[in-house]
């Protein structure tokens, strides 16, 4: 039986999560060392206890409007085939049980960008949890050609 | 003596474990050959090790088994189902033979003759069909003519078998029995045992002595000989080791940071103890390091036989020969260079050495020769390549080389020989196309040099027409953990490894020694001019305040030596020298290049390591680019180098230029001329009203403009004219009108002029932008009324 537990977090006003199966750990942010040329989703390698992981910006990664300066942040530090990872998000919210009847495919009609990311929609009492691929969005050479193409339009 | 057999019966009954499980596994996907590999190493040591307990019933079997599995691991037989069956009959066997070892010391009676028979059907290539009697002597049978041939020892004469053993498994010179053994000339005997190449040095786990050294050619089978040597030696996996170096490194982070944070104190009991710390810990360091160092010859100890089967293939005669195999290289360091030094030396033999004919021709002895070496080199190990064939021809590798584009006649006149072999490493100099047409060398040369540069070696090659080739590779010791040097630009911190890093130049304040030859700054390095490339412009580092790259630079230059010659990298600053832990960074960012890892500093910050030479390639492509760009340029600009510019302080310290050409007029007005209509500055000038504009978005209101003049209340302004309309932007002052090349302008918009740098303004795009009116079609057809 698999436990249709997904962890939640708050980025641009909206919920998403992840199977907690994914989820290594949560940080408060770090210190970030910049890596220059890199896709702009990357916003720096932190110091995980001795081992090197990437940091990308769930903003960046979902197309939503760029976090504010100073604005809270909080690292969500996924597993993915490449190793840890860490996604930057706004907050971090429960740990959430759900069972299939709630959820539901994401709508055709959706057709913003970043919506390949988004594998189902589950719908919570008064709100949506939009659970993500943990994997394709660790993984920035995945759309890096999207995101490339996309930084001169926009 | 119970202690070897003890030991006998662990290892045999982990390795039939694992022959078991390979066997199962080939049987669902019968073309991995690297599981009959795995499988004949096992029966190989089990053997082996036959030999020295005085097994001989067992060794009889395990033989058999050996001879069928060297056949199919050469490939020459497919692996059927019914291969599959009598090796895992044999492998039940073994077992029996082990348990009687285990309970009684000796192997018993038992023989196990049919299934040696079937064995040795399957060897000779016949079917199982017939009864095993029947199959036994028909394997017996062509062996009779033979002399010494295998397939006769198992089923007739196991008394004579063990001293013969003893002498092919263990006896020394056994690579050159190899070489001269069977000379190409001789036919393909169908005698597995002969062409088997030397067992590899090491099973997986990797045997390493920890404390003795062993003589690097050790085979697998550990002979048991003395009780007092197995004492000393034991049998660690890999990954145990692996896992060990990874703690020694963060040991060695955690040293340096404990480093760091007492570095005040001085005398104090804290402070002796981190002393005692650190020097521990180098100490461990050193240690560790030693236990994954494998002698050289691990690797190529397969390269005789390489070179010897490629060499009939290609009907010449090679004969290779090693020096410095004992030279011991971390095993990840090893991994890397297997297959580039297998390739070079493919190439030696393929390309190099010439048919016995053409040699005997020249006066050489038909055999041609490749020598490897190695030899420890401060700090380093240098690998060379030697072989005596026919030689590159400088000449057509110059043409080559131009042919593909890869250099300029001009370039190639000012090249030394070295410089001209070094083309062949680069990438595209041979493609698709046969290479044979320049002596060869060159299939994938490149990537070769890729492969060792990855793990911070370098490759270098020296011919002499005729004479030979060699090819020299230097590698570091290790991978784990390299000196490096902390250098910060734009406030970022970088590590350098100190490889390759020749030495350290500081530069004055306001750049003081560097030159520029067509726009490319050069730095006068004991009288050669040495190319600069700065670290800010190859990562696009946002540099802090508009400083300028010359003037205001009172930096370094890490002086590099790379393929392809030396450059200088210019950083801000040079904070430290510092042991580094290398460690990957996430395969996510593994398209950038120019980083060879990440480590974390004293300060627990994480810190990018910079891989020289893909640097300095990266900033060489963006040159090659600006260069290429300059030359699709329109001819106008390209004749008219020379540009005059009017130069303007525009607030602050900030400059800017504009191009003459496109100011109308330069004017000075009273600040109180200027006055105020619907929200805009504006002028009256030769009896037109002409709106006026800052530089600074949002600060073009008449009061914000009037804050602009100058001491004697009076402002500065450059007129603009398109058609009929004007507008005037204002600055704080207008300085000069320069000439300056136009190639020269670096990013765009950016030039050195005068020592500072300037932004080159568009007049016209910010007189649009100021004031959209003046384009469109009103402003045409007011044009055209007027006109």
């Amino acid at each position: 039986m698999t436990l249709n537990q997904y962890c939640s977090f708050a980025v641009a006003d909206s919920l998403y999560g992840v199977r907690v199966e994914f989820v290594q750990e949560l940080l408060r942010i770090q210190r970030m060392t910049p890596v220059p040329l890199a896709p702009q989703a990357v916003c720096g390698l932190i110091n995980l206890r001795g081992q090197i992981v990437p940091a990308l910006e769930a903003r960046e990664r979902l197309f939503l409007p760029a976090r504010g300066e100073g604005e809270p942040s909080m690292n969500v530090v996924l597993r993915s085939a490449a190793g840890a990872v860490a996604l930057v998000v706004d907050s971090i919210g429960d740990v959430i049980e759900a069972d299939d009847a709630k959820f539901e495919a994401v709508p055709e009609t959706v057709a913003a960008r970043g919506k390949e990311f988004i594998v189902a929609a589950c719908k919570l009492d008064n709100r949506l949890l939009l659970i993500l691929d943990a994997v394709a969005i660790s993984d920035v050479r995945v759309s890096a050609g999207e995101t490339t193409q996309h930084a001169p339009s926009g | 003596m119970d202690e070897i057999v003890g030991e006998f019966v662990a290892e045999s009954r982990e390795n039939l474990d694992c022959v078991e499980q390979e066997l199962i596994e080939l049987e669902k996907d019968p073309t991995q050959a690297a599981r009959i590999a795995t499988i004949f190493r096992a029966i190989h040591t089990i053997k082996g090790t036959c030999g020295f307990l005085e097994l001989h019933n067992l060794e009889t079997v395990a033989h058999a088994g050996e001879n069928l599995l060297s056949i199919l691991r050469d490939g020459t037989m497919a692996f059927t189902a019914e291969v599959a069956t009598v090796l895992l009959e044999l492998v039940d066997a073994i077992r029996n033979f082990v348990v009687s070892v285990e309970q009684t010391g000796k192997d018993g009676e038992q023989r196990h003759s049919s299934l040696v028979a079937r064995l040795n059907a399957l060897a000779a290539g016949e079917p199982l069909s017939a009864s095993p009697e029947a199959a036994a002597l028909m394997a017996a049978e062509p062996a009779q003519g033979s002399v010494g041939a295998p397939a006769e020892e198992p089923a007739m004469a196991p008394t004579k078998v063990p001293a013969q053993k003893k002498k092919r498994n263990y006896g020394k010179g056994r690579t050159d029995q190899l070489g001269s053994d069977v000379s190409p000339a001789a036919p393909p005997a169908p005698q597995p045992v002969k062409v088997q190449p030397p067992p590899p040095p090491v099973v997986e786990p990797v045997a390493v002595a920890v404390a003795p050294r062993r003589p690097p050619s050790t085979p697998p089978a550990e002979p048991p000989a003395t009780a007092a040597r197995q004492s000393t030696t034991i049998r660690v996996d890999v990954a145990v080791l692996d896992g060990i170096m990874n703690l020694v490194g963060e040991l060695v982070l955690a040293r340096n940071q404990l480093l760091e944070l007492t570095s005040s104190q001085v005398r104090t009991p804290l402070a002796l103890t981190c002393q005692r710390i650190n020097q521990v810990t180098t100490d461990l360091q050193g240690s560790v390091m030693k236990t994954r160092m494998q002698p050289i010859a691990t690797v190529w100890n397969k390269f005789p036989r390489v070179a010897r089967e490629l060499g009939v293939q290609c009907g010449k005669r090679v004969r290779v020969d090693l020096n410095g195999s004992e030279t011991e290289l971390d095993k990840t360091v090893l991994e890397a260079i297997s297959e580039p030094l297998a390739h070079l030396i493919r190439n030696s033999v393929d390309h190099g050495i010439e048919s016995p004919e053409k040699r005997a021709a020249a006066g050489k002895p038909v055999e041609g020769r490749v020598n490897l070496s190695a030899s420890h080199q401060g700090g380093h190990v240098v690998i060379e390549i030697a072989d005596d064939g026919a030689g590159i021809n400088v000449e057509r590798v110059k043409s080559k080389a131009l042919e593909k584009g890869i250099v300029t006649e001009a370039q190639l006149a000012k090249m030394s020989s070295q410089e001209v072999f070094r083309l062949i490493f680069a990438p595209g100099f041979s493609t698709a196309e046969k290479v044979t047409n320049i002596s060869g060398r060159g299939v994938g040369m490149d990537v070769v040099r890729t492969n060792i540069e990855r793990i911070g070696g370098s490759v270098d090659m020296h011919s002499e027409l005729g004479k030979g080739t060699t090819c020299r590779v230097r590698l570091p010791l290790t991978l784990a953990i390299v000196p490096a040097i902390i250098v910060s630009s734009a406030g970022q911190r970088f590590a350098m490894p100190q490889l390759g890093l020749q030495e350290l130049v500081r530069v004055r304040r306001n750049g003081q020694g560097i030159e520029h030859v067509h726009g490319a700054p050069v730095y006068r390095l004991r009288g050669r001019l040495l190319p600069l490339i700065w670290l800010t412009d190859v990562l696009d580092l946002r540099r802090t305040e508009l400083s300028s790259k010359l003037s205001d630079c009172a930096g370094h230059i890490l002086v590099l030596q790379v393929e392809g010659g030396t450059f200088g990298l210019v950083v801000d600053e040079v904070t430290n020298s510092e042991e580094i832990v290398v460690k990957p960074i996430s395969d996510i960012l593994s398209g950038i290049n120019v980083y060879a890892g990440a480590t974390i500093l004293g300060d627990g910050q994480v810190a990018l390591i910079l891989d020289a030479s893909n640097l300095v390639s990266r900033a060489r492509v963006a040159q090659v680019k600006a260069h290429r760009a300059e030359l699709d340029a329109p001819p106008a600009v390209q004749v008219t180098d020379l540009h005059s510019y009017v130069l303007c302080a525009a607030g602050g310290e900030s400059r800017l230029a504009v191009p003459l050409d496109q100011v109308e007029r330069l004017e000075k007005f009273q600040s109180t001329s200027i006055e105020a209509r619907s929200g805009r500055a504006v002028l009256q000038y030769r009896g037109e009203i002409i709106p006026l504009f800052g530089l600074q978005d949002g600060c073009d209101s008449a009061s914000d403009l009037r804050d602009l003049a100058d001491g004697s209340g009076r402002i500065h302004t450059l007129v603009y004219r398109e058609g009929t309309r004007r507008v005037g932007l204002v600055v704080s002052r207008i300085m000069d009108v320069v000439e300056h090349d136009a190639r020269a302008i670096q990013h765009g918009n950016e030039a050195v002029i005068g020592d500072r740098v300037t932004a080159i303004i568009d007049l016209r795009e910010v007189a649009l932008r100021a004031c959209p009116s003046l384009q469109g079609p009103e402003a045409i057809d007011q044009f055209e009324v007027a006109s």
